[in-house]
């Protein structure tokens, strides 16, 4: 996972402070550009996942919030950890989360938090 | 507050205070009580190293941001009299065998603005240290300036009374915080100031605030930017804690429909901060601090740098037997099984001290919360802690679980020996130093943040804030 130069950073925070402020489809854009030079970071990853539930996007937000985890186990189990059953239990919890967000209409609970 | 397992978002809340006094959950003592308090003193344990903290109650104006105990003044009798008591209460409490009797690490003057002090008054209490104290041991000596007052002749007193690190606060160099800080000093005035500390001492370092209610990625960055350019080894930057300021500086953000910045922002701000003045050939040594590092530290790039440690800190946060002592109105002394607290108003204070009291109020708190200092503030603070210096079998249980699990989140890893934060872990080191703390200083300072939630005077960020941090059994 590559690191954002600072004057990323820069922009990425800009982002953040419009989101507080309430524009949140500026923020969006922003959030997008960026994940096209660092497709999986995850802190863009989050970020654009709450813009869109902020958007009222929420099956966007939800399919945002499943890619993150993918890429996340695919950044994660690798090595010893590149197991069939570890990934399988891991993509159970995925899906089990999914099946949450269907129901409740929540994406995580880390996300709502903030 | 829980992890997430979340690989950015760690915790699923924040704790909006960022730095604090430990301990905080003590009991008032029931040995030491009255006018026998002082007799706490002479039960001190032994320590491996003591800090000295004199506190210098006087400001020409008041800053907006602080939380400190002080007093604005143009009264010279008055000052006059308060470092008579000083210079009595030292000499008082060095006469007190166990109290002498440990190696003085760190010598820190703090306020209040200790530089509100002529030369002479400052060359009277240095003096008075340096003649009751054994301080050949000392590795930092500490005073605090106001950058108007860095006089030739108060550097010239600071220089004789054997200070090595002169500390002072630029806070920001935006307009318009400068103004609701109610900062009276000019930027050039900033700018000499560093200058003229820069030519006398061998460490100066300046104070930066950030995550002000409605600051902007420019004004941010710009900060970062102006204070590096002023050429310090050093530079502590602070993410601001709004339980603890004043309310006038809530009348000012209200009156420009300024809105906090959020904990996630700050978190973030945090964050870019390290990658920004790793750009620019500095290093965190602690939580706050960066320190100027040469080519070869930068390449190893390590979370925090050992080359460099703000000595008073090892005193006030975490190193294992290490102790406080303080002087002066209100003053700390926080030593194993106590913390002592000098008399809150400053002409009980004087008058108390002149007539050979020593006035203070003891609280007595538990071995276990002394033996968790190492691993609740020296491993999120100081970046790592050797676990020989922590003494397990005082811990609460729940602190075995904690570690445990910020481990298993990548927050913490277990190096052999030691155990160090990861460089996440040191992004999210305030949310690790609460998680870490025994239960009753969680409960300590969830109440003061309740309290402070609660004040309309205050406005502190409540974006994602765990509800259940607020309930205090």
């Amino acid at each position: 996972m590559s690191q954002l130069t600072v004057s990323d950073w820069k922009s990425f925070l800009e982002a953040r402070i419009e989101q507080e402020q309430g524009k949140d489809e500026s923020a969006l854009a922003r959030f997008e550009s960026l994940l096209g030079r660092y497709p999986d970071n995850p802190h863009l990853l989050a970020s654009r996942t709450f813009a869109l539930q902020r958007l009222g996007r929420a099956e966007e937000a939800a399919a945002s919030q499943i890619a993150a985890k993918y890429a996340e186990l695919g950044r994660t189990l690798v090595g010893e950890k590149d197991q069939p059953e570890v990934w399988t239990s891991q993509l159970q919890a995925t899906i089990s989360e999914l099946d949450d967000f269907q129901k409740s209409g929540k994406i995580a609970s880390v996300l709502m938090a903030w | 507050m829980i992890l997430t397992g979340h690989p950015a978002l760690k915790f699923d809340s924040f704790f909006p205070l960022y730095n604090w006094i430990y301990p905080l959950s003590g009991s008032s003592s029931a040995r030491f009580v009255g006018a026998s308090a002082a007799s706490a003193l002479s039960e001190i344990a032994p320590s491996g190293s003591r800090a000295l903290y004199v506190h210098i109650p006087f400001c020409e104006t008041i800053c907006t941001f602080c939380p400190f105990v002080r007093t604005a003044t143009q009264e010279d009798g008055l000052v006059q009299a308060y470092v008579d008591a000083l210079v009595q209460e030292i000499e008082s409490k060095a006469d007190i065998g166990r109290v002498a009797a440990a190696p003085i690490g760190a010598v820190f003057f703090g306020g209040g603005t200790p530089s509100y002090l002529s030369p002479q008054q400052i060359l009277q209490v240095g003096n008075a240290l340096r003649r009751c104290f054994d301080l050949s041991h000392c590795r930092e000596f500490s005073f605090e300036l106001e950058v108007k007052s860095a006089s030739w002749d108060r550097l010239e007193a600071l220089k004789q009374i054997g200070v090595t690190h002169a500390r002072f606060g630029a806070q920001t160099f935006s307009t318009r915080y400068r103004s609701l800080f109610n900062l009276t000093a000019t930027v050039d005035q900033v700018h000499l100031a560093a200058e003229r500390l820069l030519a006398t001492f061998p460490h100066v370092s300046c104070d930066i605030l950030y995550g002000m209610h409605g600051e902007s990625a420019d004004e941010f960055f710009d900060d970062i930017a102006h204070a590096c350019s002023l050429g310090l080894s050093n530079i502590d930057f602070y993410p601001i804690n709004n339980a603890v300021t004043q309310p006038s500086l809530t009348r000012g953000y209200n009156a420009r429909a300024l809105k906090p910045t959020s904990g996630l922002n700050k978190f973030y701000m945090g964050t870019i901060l390290r990658s920004a003045m790793y750009e620019r050939g500095f290093l965190p040594h602690n939580g706050h601090g960066y320190v100027k590092c040469d080519q070869e530290e930068l390449i190893q790039d390590p979370v925090t740098t050992e080359s460099y440690s703000f000595v008073y800190h090892e005193h006030t946060l975490g190193y294992r037997d290490h102790d406080l002592l303080g002087f002066g109105v209100n003053a700390i002394s926080s030593f194993a099984g106590g913390v002592a607290i000098n008399n809150a108003s400053m002409a009980e204070y004087i008058k108390s001290i002149k007539h050979g009291d020593l006035s203070m109020t003891v609280l007595e708190h538990s071995p276990a919360t002394d033996a968790a200092r190492p691993l609740c503030l020296q491993l999120p603070y100081h970046g790592s802690v050797d676990k020989s210096d922590i003494r397990w079998h005082e811990l609460e249980p729940q602190q075995f679980d904690s570690l445990a699990r910020l481990i298993a989140n990548d927050l913490v890893v277990d190096s052999g020996d030691v155990y160090r934060l990861t460089r996440t872990g040191f992004h999210w080191y305030s949310n690790v130093m609460f998680y870490l703390l025994p239960l009753a200083e969680q409960r300590a300072l969830r109440r003061i943040l309740a309290r402070a939630l609660r004040d309309p005077k205050k406005s502190i960020e409540t974006i994602g804030i765990d509800p259940t941090l607020l309930k205090v059994d």
